[in-house]
Formats: C-alpha cells, sequence, structure tokens
C-alpha cells in the first residue's frame, strides 16, 4: 500500500518532518478499528446468547431414556407425549414421569434390563431419579405449560423434534425474543388442539397455516401477552 | 496495518476453532456469563433440594394428614364453611356406594360446583365420550389396543421380547369384563388390578369416569346388534 500511495504522490520531498506515507494513518486506523469492531460484535452475536450457550445442551440422562423409540406417532411404541408429560395439559409445570410410569410397563417388559438399575432401585425404595433438567428458563420467567398447550401451542415450537432424538438437547434458543416471536404472530404457530402432540404435523402450506391460524386466533380469543408482567412477575 | 489485520484473522480463526459455533453438541452445564436473578432460592416443582434427606422440593404429607381439599385457594380451603367436594359426594370419586359396594350405573353428580353452591350434574353425553376417548387413546390403548381386545404395542412388543406382557394384558371384550359394574371399571382404572398399575394420579376422577364411558361404548362396537348400525352403514356391509 505504501509503494502504491508513493507511486501516486511521488517521492517524499526533502524539508518535511514526516514522510508522506503518513498521511494514509489515520485511514489504516479507521480501516484497522472498523474492521476490529465489526469482529467483536460479530463475536458478541454468535457467542453472548442463548443461541450458543444453551441450544446444543445435551446432558447425560442417569438412566439412557430414548425419546425416539418410546414417544411419537413415528416411533416404534407410538406413545403420546402426555402418557409420561401427563401434567402438561393440567398444571403450569410438565412433569418428568414419576419411577411408577415407567414401571407401568417396565414391570413387564424387560424388567431385568441393566439399563433399568436405577429405575428398579427408586421402585423398592423409593429413591428419586436425578434427571438432569435440560430446557431452562430463568427464575423470573413464568412458562405456563397447560395454557399453551390447551391451546393450539405443539411441544415442537419450543422443544424441537423430540421424537426424533435418542438423548434430548436443547434445539431452541428459549430466549425472550423466541417467545415474542411468536406471542406477536400467534397465526403462525397455533394448530389443531388434538394435533399438539404429534411433533412431525404441520399445514399443507404456509398460507393454510395462515388461514386456519387467523381461525383459531378468532375463536379461542387468543391474545397472547407482550407486556412485562404477561411472564414476568 | 497488514500485521495486525493478520493478527485478527489468527485470532478469529483460534476462536472459532476453540469455541465452535452455534448449535454445537454439548454435555457440559450451560455457562451464565450474567446469571443476575436467574437462579432463585426457591421451591419449584420437582426441584432439588439439599436441605431434606430425599433430595426433593416437595413433601409428602406428614402421616394421619387428612385431606381438606384440593382447592389452591387458601381462602376456600381454610374457610370454616368449606365443604370438600370428595366428602359430598364420595361415590364419584371412589366408584362406590355407602355401603362399599360398586356403582352399578353412572353417577349422576360430579365434584365441580355449580355457581349455586350445589354439585354439576355428570352425564354420559357426546362430550364425555370425546373426552374419554382423548383418554383411552394415551393412556390405556397402549396395552389394551384401539378396539379393547388387549392387542396394544405392550402385546406386539412383549412378543417380539418374549415377556410376560403378552398374558397378563387383558381383553376388556370378554364376557368377565363386560359383566363389571361401572364402579368397578372406575376402580380398576383408578387403583390398578393384578399387574396393572393404577392411573388415579394421573386422570382426575371426571376423566376416569370418562375413559369408563368410552370403554363401554368400544365394547358395544364389537358386538353391535344390526339394528343399532346407522342405514348408511348397513349398506357398505355384507
Amino acid at each position: 500500500m505504501r509503494k502504491l500511495i508513493n507511486f501516486l504522490t511521488g517521492a517524499a520531498p526533502r524539508g518535511n518532518f514526516f514522510r508522506r506515507s503518513v498521511n494514509s494513518v489515520p485511514l489504516q486506523v479507521l480501516i484497522c478499528l472498523l474492521v476490529t469492531v465489526a469482529v467483536v460484535v460479530a463475536g458478541i452475536n454468535e457467542y453472548a446468547t442463548n443461541k450458543y450457550l444453551n441450544v446444543g445442551y445435551t446432558p447425560e440422562q442417569p438412566v439412557a431414556f430414548d425419546h425416539s423409540f418410546h414417544a411419537g406417532p413415528d416411533s416404534v411404541l407410538g406413545l403420546d407425549c402426555r402418557y409420561c408429560h401427563n401434567g402438561v395439559d393440567k398444571s403450569a409445570h410438565s412433569n418428568v414421569p414419576t419411577t411408577n410410569t415407567c414401571w407401568n410397563c417396565h414391570s413387564q417388559v424387560k424388567s431385568d434390563s441393566p439399563a433399568l438399575a436405577l429405575i428398579r432401585r427408586s421402585v423398592e425404595t423409593g429413591e428419586a431419579v436425578r434427571w438432569v433438567k435440560v430446557h431452562k428458563v430463568p427464575d423470573y420467567v413464568y412458562f405456563n405449560h397447560a395454557v399453551h398447550v390447551n391451546r393450539g401451542i405443539s411441544c415442537v415450537e419450543c422443544h424441537g423434534r423430540v421424537d426424533k432424538q435418542v438423548v434430548v438437547g436443547q434445539q431452541k434458543s428459549l430466549n425472550m425474543s423466541f417467545c415474542l416471536d411468536c406471542h406477536r404472530n400467534p397465526e403462525q404457530f397455533l394448530r389443531p388442539v388434538d394435533k399438539v402432540t404429534d411433533l412431525g404435523w404441520k399445514a399443507e402450506s404456509p398460507a393454510a397455516q395462515a388461514a386456519q391460524g387467523t381461525k383459531f386466533v378468532h375463536d379461542w380469543k387468543v391474545n397472547p401477552p407482550q407486556s412485562c408482567s404477561g411472564c414476568h412477575r | 496495518m497488514k500485521r495486525y489485520l493478520t493478527f485478527l484473522a489468527v485470532v478469529v480463526v483460534a476462536v472459532i476453532g476453540f469455541f465452535g459455533v452455534q448449535g454445537k453438541q454439548s454435555k457440559d452445564t450451560p455457562v451464565y456469563v450474567f446469571d443476575d436473578m436467574d437462579y432463585q432460592s426457591k421451591y419449584k416443582p420437582q426441584g432439588e433440594n439439599k436441605f431434606f434427606a430425599d433430595g426433593r422440593d416437595a413433601r409428602p404429607p406428614v402421616a394421619g394428614t387428612i385431606a381438606r381439599g384440593t382447592g389452591l385457594e387458601p381462602l376456600q380451603v381454610f374457610s370454616a364453611d368449606y365443604r370438600r367436594a370428595e366428602s359430598l359426594n364420595p361415590a364419584f370419586a371412589t366408584g362406590k356406594d355407602a355401603q362399599g359396594n360398586f356403582l352399578a350405573d353412572f353417577p349422576t353428580k360430579s365434584l365441580n360446583f355449580l355457581a349455586s353452591g350445589e354439585l354439576a350434574p355428570f352425564a354420559v353425553d357426546a362430550k364425555t365420550l370425546a373426552l374419554g376417548q382423548a383418554k383411552y387413546q394415551i393412556y390405556c390403548a397402549v396395552c389394551h389396543g384401539s378396539a379393547a381386545d388387549g392387542n396394544g404395542i405392550m402385546k406386539v412388543r412383549s412378543a417380539i421380547e418374549g415377556d410376560v406382557a403378552i398374558v397378563t394384558i387383558a381383553n376388556l371384550q370378554q364376557p368377565l369384563f363386560r359383566a363389571y359394574p361401572q364402579g368397578q371399571l372406575y376402580d380398576v382404572v383408578t387403583n390398578g388390578k393384578n399387574t396393572m398399575l393404577g392411573y388415579g394420579d394421573k386422570l382426575t376422577p371426571e376423566e376416569r369416569w370418562a375413559v369408563v364411558a368410552y370403554l363401554r361404548a368400544l365394547q358395544l362396537s364389537q358386538s353391535c346388534p344390526p339394528n343399532l348400525v346407522p342405514a348408511a352403514v348397513q349398506a357398505t356391509v355384507k
């Protein structure tokens, strides 16, 4: 660059304290600053949000429960999500199933499997199985599962295709803008209530989704809060 | 400048190499840079608590506790004239009459209060059957099958795995179960029977009665007298 500038401006005349090339220093500093700022902003955007910090969190569970085998209409067993997470349409909290729920079937199917050692111990002693929580929102966020599930918001919108996961991991960012994307445009996400646990379900076309979504918003008087106190208290 | 930009590029490559990109799978607990009030010291549903020996936030009732109500409003539960719906209509909650015999028919009063303070009527109507169908498909069809013939996915799997469930799952179309009083079916749904565990913790009393009603519909569907079949359907049956 200096050669180019020298070529364009000629050799530095004698008698000047600064060489002519010094003229380009402010420009160079400016370019370096801009590039640095751009890199830092890109870095924060990539690394400092839930999209990096939380998405992909796939902890090892004490019992290797395979959702892709048990849950969803496409799986081997085809269990409905609510067979185990039975509180999801009645309570704010979607429960991790009790050991009894495992034992409903496993007392008679594969009950001696070594993979179920912790479940057997829990059945015998009443000791809790220490499942690791995957999807977390901060403690000042009050998310109510029942009101969403009973109004046609599918599990898949926040949890992704759990029915395709061998080990469950977080797939969506669950940050505030993620919530607001849906609260501002509910008609893009509402589906018939009986399709809520059918995670693979999709409207035939975006236009069909918009049409039925708009209808549901009207019929069910869906008015998702966008004020702070809607979710924080 | 060239030297600085090269240095910056090396830093960027090193950062991406070390931290990866968004959506990378990891077993490590997420890092919270500013965790401010994300973690508050309060009891949460199914939360962990190191204070208690069993490590649970949820505390079981002390032995000998008498249920005072299932309401969530303290004012309601602790008011002097509060009456528990289950105590006003025990037959609905247990499926048994005052003498301890199973109800032969469906109860006529539910556990819900009308605005007047009376118990709301309970009827086996299309709405109840739809509720029963939804709950049956989730909780019962796994073993007993969609047609209540005992051929659910559990039986299929135990045939493959060679497990005992292939003989223990009941075919609810059998005369034995057709002859059960309604209250006895309700009792089985609630408390289980033989190798079946109860579903009283998963289904409300109303839902359990709805499941019983839907099971009766399934039994009727497998032994339906021809004169009850609508004419339009009769034409398609040979």
